[in-house]
């Protein structure tokens, strides 16, 4: 092999980039053995974070897209080394050279709706709210207490809109004060971000921000982790804070509180799946399983992988918009996992998983296999006479 | 698993504190296992091992002599005793070997106190070989008297082979190789034969004649000696005054 | 020891932990004249050690060469030991501590018991043993092991009296009346002049962060729970059964840096410095008991920088079955049939690899003692940033608070031999602040009278240990018994669990005393650990310690025999006829009382000799010190500045000067040493300084010749001057070099001329010194692109943090294997000249080729040139790389095995600055220890000449190059004499003497040819003098 000589000036770039944690990395490999990806394919982390160092990162490369930021690597790196910020560096150098591989084009093809139209769907921003027709919803107002952001697939995708439905009858029945922002909200933009389209993010944020401030949004309640983290974690760059809540750290809340009571039993085993953007990103494991636990006649069971060490759905960084090649699919190994515990239905509370879980449902030859659904759902069916 | 009939080998083990005994001290808190014939004796080097305790040892009846020392030049002691005791074992495997016993039976190793998994490695091999060579003297077709007086005419002559061995037969220079070097030539092969080996033969005459007189046909029968040599060894004993011929009775006396 | 609230008790110093370390600071003070109160809040003294199987790198079994410390402790009149006992609070300054300590109780009155646990086997309440990590039961009152000192049970809180106020069997049991409930913490009052911290370490809980499965799943155990599977005292008496199932497992895998080296929360972001190397004697020693089983190991870097250390990693890395995996591995869960446990891993080329193991050991970090912050309250002292003792570079013994030292592994993480001698070292500087009131409050050991036996019978005892399970369970030991009752002479015969623990070592002398012993044969272990314990016994007893021999049927016997229990009692029973048969010839032999020359001589005047020289003249000594340059200072003048920002020419110069100015210190300056003889409190060594030739006669000797800097032959070094050594280098950077600065490259080659086949040890200092200077670099400017071309980063202990730093100012770091180093080339690249330094990345899979400006080469640290010279003047000797050897590698590390001789500072092995300062000043410690006495004892174990059968041949003269024989006049005429101060006691020369006039007491022929005469005789047995006996307590008389 000719032996390459490191590349300063892309080592710089990657730097500029906000991806020079690589340094940090006494490569060990902890990364790679946690990787979900090694579930599936040869994939190693660890390589790309060597040739990052070496200025040596092939931009063009699939490698570069693969991660789902599921935050794995960097909660078990001993070295501190932030996988996901350099991950984001170069897709955000590939961005700017306008190179994507064949698998990353359909992570690309979404900025133009998402530019236009404020969502990754390809649906039009005037029916943003059309999910909620025939809901006790009404739209946010100066005043409104509680702004409920539904989050892009929960407002378009006919599987999702269930789960914003719910959402809304339950957050109705504990007489809450509470409004949507419909065709004003647009996408919270942390996907895009993770693929590098780091203006569009900031452009996106700045409408939602001018937006929440313009009708005084203090307290945001979120179905989607993804928009949980941004909000949370993410619009503080633009010197704002909102108060934020995820949907199941609400429903415990107000069950807690006797605003929700649960009436009828759900006699079913059921198997809850940490979303990582709720887990790993932002800690919250237990809301979720609480208010399971508190559904008469429903068999709450652990995955094998759970809590901080969940199995990542495959949706996260941008990867929701890609397609994974059968055998190469988090969700069918979670599915298969859940039929092995013996979960009649598998629970989560994130837009995205639910999306990959259906897909990877839809696939299955056993039909009628385990059934997704969101925690929403499931505690809705607890309460309210179908 | 050795059945009881089967023969087991009674080794003693002579081994200096600071290398040999200390291997075989790590030899056991390493767990390393060997064949339980050797019996260690302890002392502070090797170089204080001495040709009494070897054939007293093989007089005793036992089948084998193990002796184990500091490797060259890490002698614990500024004396390099280690070196005495190489050319030591030397001289007594060519007595053994004289006596008709097989030189084997005497063994010498280098082992460090670091050096426990050789230790037992080497006990196994001697172990092996001195059960597959069979009990002292049988095994060489002695019978227990004939041995006995062999071994006899030696260790009565112990005082003048630590003589000899002080003053000629040590290895001119004490570096490892030369030392080596030096058990393997003709001079040493000369000067043992001349000095010791033909002393021990002349020993064994006085022990014969001990008893009474003999004559010449009577000793070199006993000796297993051709005339030739046995009246080498006469004259050289008789020129030492240390035996004469007797006309009238027509025998040889111990003078 | 009762611990009365008086106005508080005069003592000289307060040592505070009773571990190794603690043990130690104690007994050097002590002995050098000092009234100690040894403090240890557990139960016993021993710490960590005495839980640990074997040590590395030796594997010499840890609690058989820690407990006779123990017993040493608990007989030696000048310490006072307070168990179960904490600080509460420290008042006054140095030289006047007021102390006030709280005595838990252990509702045990230590003055009544007398351990014979009939309460242990009563108590009905089964708790988990702490001592074996609670891997096996033992009782709510129990004594914590089986050396404990004192040997006394403690009931601890799980008791059911004192949770519920029922049972109290014990009480009802107990003959003696020992157990008291009624006891309270008690207040003791004491008043010291200084303290010594000795608290120690914890182990890293792999529990409190939950991963790797610790708790979770039964077969991940830790480092330290694998030492008592391990130990035959442990839960299983030494065989490795696993918890889930008690079955053995066959596949083990090791997971190096549990806690440690991670940024993470909860991690310790520095190098627990010992892991390494206690991984690879737990594989070795897992081999040792199942040959069969295979083993894994999955680290990132092997850190074998310790004197010996690599040697033995080779040695664990060549067995068969043993895997090293390079990268962490991750444990993936456990298989719920098998209760096996699955571990992933990445590897360079195949991708990651998971892998089911029968059980996980997780080799656990060190971290601060748990009450590390409540002891900085205390004593007032400051802690730094990992929670461990805030200590001064330039003498890692000082606390921030004067008057109080730290010693062992609260300094940070350290071995047991750093332990031992930096505890040492601590001793030494409380004997420097207090050298005005030595021996003001000690007390001499008092023996009773010797009993004259010479017109005696011998009257021989035997005793059988059974060490435990290690002897009991292969030799059938009362059959054994019985046996030695029939050997001749012999007229007590009895077995006992541990020979070597306190008590039997008490039942032990008044035995003697009783039956009216002779003679006395311990049929146990090895005579090299434990024979001066038992010799001090039979002193205690009141007759002559040479009537003493041991028949070692432990490591010669049951450990090597295992599986033929018979034959293993067959050869017990000869090694014990032997010893009898040795033992009924044995005389009674005086030891010589030699005055003591209190002169030190200290050889090199590096920092480790100056440090040295300062550290004796310090409590009162004259000193001189003997130096080959014209100025002092030695490798320490070449270096700038340590990693930790320590200014080497400031520390140089300091020293100098206060060397200079000590009128108790000779300086010798371009003075080379022509001639050493004489011995332990009297050497005389001839030197020629200055074209003076003078002789200096000294009582102690301190070797302190420092090393080298390897020269390279390699990568172009001495053809292109733009190759340098580290040294070099920090030397341009000192000088302020333009083309250092200037520099857009440079690369540094780690191990040149070490780890290779001719320098096969680790030079331990070059990654830190690596590190040191690429930061500094990069500091200069950030600009220089810095690379380490490394096969292993070996910066231990807290210098890990060091190598983050480097890390993250943004040096490159590339690991490369020996068989394909790296390769370097004189080039030009466009138009500039460059070093071409090709290497392969083994992550990136690809050969990496990096122009750089500067080449710097990690040359080894090697022994210095003379140092074999050295050796053989002063008779002491070299290991195999060169190095000197000291007497012991874990608890003798600055003694030579040569009596009267120490050595410190890179003469013993490369390390760091403090490093060589902390081991100066322990060294000056144990000199000083021998100093303090009026005359040292030398062993009566010498030769003697019987005159009138001496023919004057000279053969002995000419065999004994310690010149002890000389000839001299004689009523027989002249005859040969013996010096027996300078006989070493080795016996050449009686194999010399034509006339066996000369003769070495306690290994005459007598006792040889005795002991080959009862091996080579059938059993001469009693009954064939017509008395035998069934019980083996039965005494004849």
């Amino acid at each position: 092999m000719e032996p390459l000589a490191p590349f300063p000036e892309t080592i710089e770039e990657i730097r500029e980039a906000g991806g020079d944690v690589y340094r940090l990395c006494y490569q060990c490999g902890k990364c790679d053995a946690v990787c979900p990806w090694n579930d599936v394919r040869k994939f190693s982390i660890r390589r790309i974070i060597r040739q990052a160092s070496f200025g040596l990162t092939e931009v063009e490369s699939e490698d570069i897209w693969r991660c789902t930021t599921c935050g794995r690597c960097p909660q078990e790196c001993p070295r501190g080394v932030q996988q996901i910020r350099l991950g984001v560096a170069l897709r955000r150098i590939a961005s700017r050279y306008e190179v994507f591989p064949a698998s990353a084009r359909s992570a690309r093809a979404v900025r133009a709706g998402l530019r236009l139209e404020g969502n990754p769907l390809d649906e039009e921003r005037r029916r943003r709210a059309d999910w909620a027709q025939g809901l006790p919803v009404k739209p946010f107002t100066e005043g409104t207490k509680i702004l409920y952001f539904a989050c892009c697939y929960p407002s378009y995708d006919p599987r999702l809109r269930k789960a914003a439905a719910a959402t809304a009858r339950l957050l109705h029945r504990a007489g809450l004060d509470f409004g949507i922002l419909g065709e004003r909200e647009s996408c919270c933009g942390e996907s895009v971000r993770k693929t590098g389209a780091e203006d569009l993010f900031r452009s996106l944020a700045r409408e939602n921000i001018k937006t929440f401030i313009d009708h005084g949004v203090t307290r945001i309640v979120v179905s989607s982790p993804h928009c949980y983290h941004t909000f949370k974690n993410e619009y503080s760059e633009f010197m704002v804070r909102f108060e934020v809540l995820h949907v199941s750290q609400l429903l415990l809340e107000l069950l807690e509180q006797g605003r929700l009571t649960v009436t009828r039993p759900y006699p079913k085993k059921v198997a809850y799946h940490d979303p990582c953007y709720l887990g790993r990103h932002n800690g919250i494991y237990d809301p979720p399983r609480e208010i399971l636990r508190r559904i008469p006649g429903l068999e709450l069971i652990e995955l094998p992988a759970a809590r901080q060490e969940s199995l990542c759905c495959g949706g996260g960084g941008g990867r929701i918009w890609m397609d994974a090649p059968k055998g190469e699919r988090f969700a069918d190994l979670r599915l298969a996992q859940a039929a092995l515990v013996g979960a009649e239905e598998l629970a989560t509370c994130c837009p995205y998983c639910i999306t990959m879980f259906e897909e990877a449902h839809k696939g299955a030859d056993d039909d009628g296999g385990t059934a997704i659904r969101d925690v929403t759902e499931i505690l809705e069916a607890a309460i309210f006479r179908t | 698993m050795t059945t009881a009939t089967e023969f087991q080998p009674k080794l003693l083990g002579i081994a200096c504190n600071w290398c040999c005994y200390g291997g075989a001290d790590l030899c056991g808190v390493s767990r390393f296992q060997y064949a339980p014939y050797i019996r260690l004796l302890r002392v502070m080097c090797s170089g204080r091992v001495d040709f009494s305790h070897i054939f007293r040892a093989f007089a005793g009846g036992l089948d084998g002599v193990f002796v184990g020392g500091c490797h060259i030049n890490d002698c614990h002691y500024v004396t390099q005793g280690n070196y005495d005791a190489y050319a030591l074992f030397q001289t007594c495997r060519r007595i053994l070997e004289h006596i008709g016993l097989d030189p084997e039976r005497l063994r010498l190793e280098w082992v460090s106190a670091g050096e426990g998994v050789r230790f037992a490695e080497i006990m196994n091999d001697y172990g092996a070989r001195m059960r597959k060579r069979g009990p002292l003297g049988k095994a060489e077709g002695l019978d227990d008297a004939e041995l006995r007086l062999r071994l006899q005419a030696v260790l009565r002559i112990v005082p003048y082979l630590r003589l000899v061995q002080a003053q000629r037969l040590q290895a001119p220079a004490r570096t490892e190789e030369d030392c080596y070097r030096y058990f393997r030539t003709e001079t040493f092969d000369r000067l043992c034969r001349e000095l010791v080996l033909d002393v021990v033969t002349s020993s064994r005459i006085l022990l014969e004649l001990g008893a009474g007189p003999l004559p010449a046909a009577a000793l070199s029968e006993r000796l297993g000696l051709g005339p030739s040599d046995l009246a080498r060894h006469l004259k050289r004993s008789a020129n030492l005054g240390l035996v004469r011929y007797d006309m009238n009775r027509g025998g040889y006396w111990a003078a | 020891m009762n611990g009365t609230a008086d106005g508080g008790r005069r003592g000289d110093v307060l040592v505070v932990g009773g571990g190794i370390s603690g043990i130690q600071a104690a007994l050097d003070l002590a002995t050098s004249g000092y009234r100690v109160f040894l403090v240890e809040k557990s139960p016993t003294i021993g710490g960590k050690m005495a839980q640990l199987d074997k040590t590395f790198p030796t594997n010499d079994c840890s609690m058989c060469i820690e407990s006779p410390k123990f017993i040493e402790c608990d007989r030696h009149p000048n310490i006072e030991i307070l168990t179960c006992t904490e600080v509460e609070r420290v008042e006054g300054e140095p030289g006047d501590f007021h102390v006030t300590l709280v005595r838990k109780p252990r509702y045990v009155r230590a003055d009544r018991c007398s351990g014979c646990t009939t309460c242990v086997s009563y108590c009905p309440v089964q708790v988990p043993d702490p001592f074996n990590r609670h891997l096996s039961m033992s009782k709510a009152i129990h004594i914590y092991f089986a050396q404990a000192i004192p040997l006394v049970p403690y009931i601890d809180d799980r008791c059911l009296y004192l949770r519920e106020r029922k049972c109290r069997i014990c009480e009802a049991v107990c003959e003696k009346n020992a157990i008291d409930f009624n006891q309270r913490p008690e207040r003791v009052e004491v008043t010291v002049g200084a303290v010594v911290l000795c608290p120690g370490y914890e182990v890293f809980d792999p529990r409190l962060r939950g991963d790797y499965g610790y708790g979770r799943f039964a077969n991940v155990v830790t480092s330290l729970d694998f030492e008592r599977l391990l130990c035959a005292t442990g839960p299983h008496e030494g065989e490795i059964l696993r918890p889930s199932d008690g079955r053995r497992p066959h596949r083990i895998a090791w997971i190096h840096c549990v806690g440690s080296r991670q940024v993470l929360p909860g991690g310790n972001s520095y190098c627990s410095a010992v892991c390494c190397s206690y991984t690879q004697k737990q594989v070795i020693l897992a081999k040792d008991h199942d040959p069969d089983v295979r083993c894994a190991i999955f680290h990132n870097d092997i850190r074998s920088y310790g004197k010996d250390f690599e040697r033995f990693y080779r040695r664990a890395e060549q067995l068969p079955g043993v895997r090293f995996i390079r990268g962490y591995a991750s444990v993936g869960g456990e298989i719920p049939e098998t209760r096996n446990v699955t571990i992933r891993y990445a590897t360079n080329d195949q991708g990651v690899r998971e892998e089911e193991f029968d059980l996980v050991v997780l080799s656990v970090g060190l971290q601060p003692p748990p009450d590390a912050r409540r002891l900085a309250e205390t004593f007032g002292i400051e802690l730094e940033g990992h929670g461990f003792c805030r200590t001064d570079q330039r003498d890692p013994t000082r606390t921030s608070r004067p008057g109080i030292f730290v010693g062992g592994a609260f300094q940070g993480p350290l071995d047991i031999p750093e332990s031992v001698f930096t505890a040492g070292a601590a001793g030494a500087r409380c004997g420097e602040l207090l050298a005005r009131r030595r021996g003001r409050l000690a007390r001499e050991r008092v023996y009773p009278p010797e009993r004259d036996v010479s017109g005696e019978e011998p009257r021989v005892g035997v005793y059988v240990c059974r060490c435990g399970a290690n002897i009991g369970r292969v030799v059938d030991v009362p059959s054994t018994v019985r046996y030695a009752l029939t050997l001749p002479d012999v007229v007590h015969a009895e077995e006992s669990v541990f020979i070597c623990s306190t008590e039997a070592a008490q039942k032990l002398a008044t035995s003697i005393r009783e039956k009216g012993l002779n003679r006395v044969v311990v049929a146990a272990c090895t005579p090299r650990t434990h024979e001066p314990l038992f010799r001090d016994t039979l002193r205690e007893a009141g007759i002559n310690q040479y009537f003493f021999d041991m028949a070692n049927i432990r490591e010669h016997c049951s450990w090597v025999h295992s599986r033929e229990k018979e034959r293993a009692t067959r050869k017990a029973r000869d090694i014990i006829r032997m010893s009898v048969a040795r033992a009924r010839r044995l005389e009674s032999l005086p030891e010589y009382r030699l005055p003591v020359n209190k002169k030190a001589l200290v050889l090199g005047a590096g920092l480790a000799g100056m440090t040295a020289a300062l550290g004796i003249a310090g409590q009162g000594h004259e000193v001189h010190l003997v130096e080959r340059e014209a100025e002092l200072g030695g490798m320490a003048r070449r270096l700038r500045r340590t990693l930790e920002g320590l200014d080497v020419q400031a520390l140089v110069r300091d020293l100098a000067g206060r060397v200079y100015r000590n009128p108790s210190i000779h300086v010798h300056a371009e003075a080379v040493v022509l001639n050493a003889t004489g011995y332990v409190g009297d050497f005389r060594t001839t030197v020629k300084s200055r074209g003076r030739v003078l002789e200096l006669r000294h009582g102690v000797t301190v070797i302190a010749t420092g090393a080298d800097e390897y020269r390279p032959t390699e990568y172009l070094y001495g053809t292109d001057e733009r190759v340098l050594t580290q040294l070099e280098l920090e030397q341009r950077i000192a000088g302020g070099d333009p083309r250092v600065d200037a520099c857009r490259a440079l690369v540094m080659i780690q191990c040149v001329g070490c780890r290779d086949a001719e320098r096969t040890y680790c030079a331990r200092i070059c990654c830190s010194h690596a590190v040191k200077n690429a930061i500094e670099i990069k500091e200069r400017n950030p600009k220089t692109a810095v690379y380490i071309l490394f096969r292993d980063m070996r910066t231990y202990g807290f210098r890990e943090d060091a190598y983050y730093e480097a890390c993250d100012r943004g040096v490159h770091f590339v690991r490369y294997e020996p068989e394909n180093g790296p390769r370097v080339e004189a080039v030009e690249e466009e138009g500039r000249p460059v070093l071409r330094v090709t290497v392969a990345d083994p992550i990136l899979g690809h050969p990496l080729a990096i122009d750089a400006d500067l080449l710097v080469l990690s040359a080894a640290v090697a022994p210095a040139a003379g140092t074999r010279d050295v050796g053989r003047l002063f008779k002491v000797t070299t290991n195999a790389d060169g190095f000197f050897q000291e007497a012991h590698v874990k608890l003798r590390p600055v003694d030579f095995a040569a009596e009267g001789v120490f050595l410190c500072g890179m003469a013993h092995y490369p390390k760091h600055i403090a490093e060589a300062i902390g081991q100066a000043v322990g060294a000056a410690g144990r000199a000083v220890t021998l100093l303090s006495q009026d005359t040292v004892v030398a062993s009566g174990s010498v030769c003697t000449v019987r005159e009138s059968d001496c023919v004057a041949c000279g053969a002995c003269i000419a065999a004994c190059t310690y010149g002890a024989v000389e000839f001299c006049e004689t009523p027989h005429g002249r005859a040969a004499r013996v010096n027996p101060v300078l006989c070493k006691g080795d016996g050449l020369c009686n194999t010399k003497c034509p006339t066996g006039a000369i003769s070495l007491h306690h290994y005459s022929d007598e006792h040889i040819l005795g002991q080959i005469g009862a091996l080579a005789s059938e059993p001469e047995t009693a009954a064939s003098r017509g008395t035998t006996t069934a019980s083996a307590h039965v005494d004849r008389p």
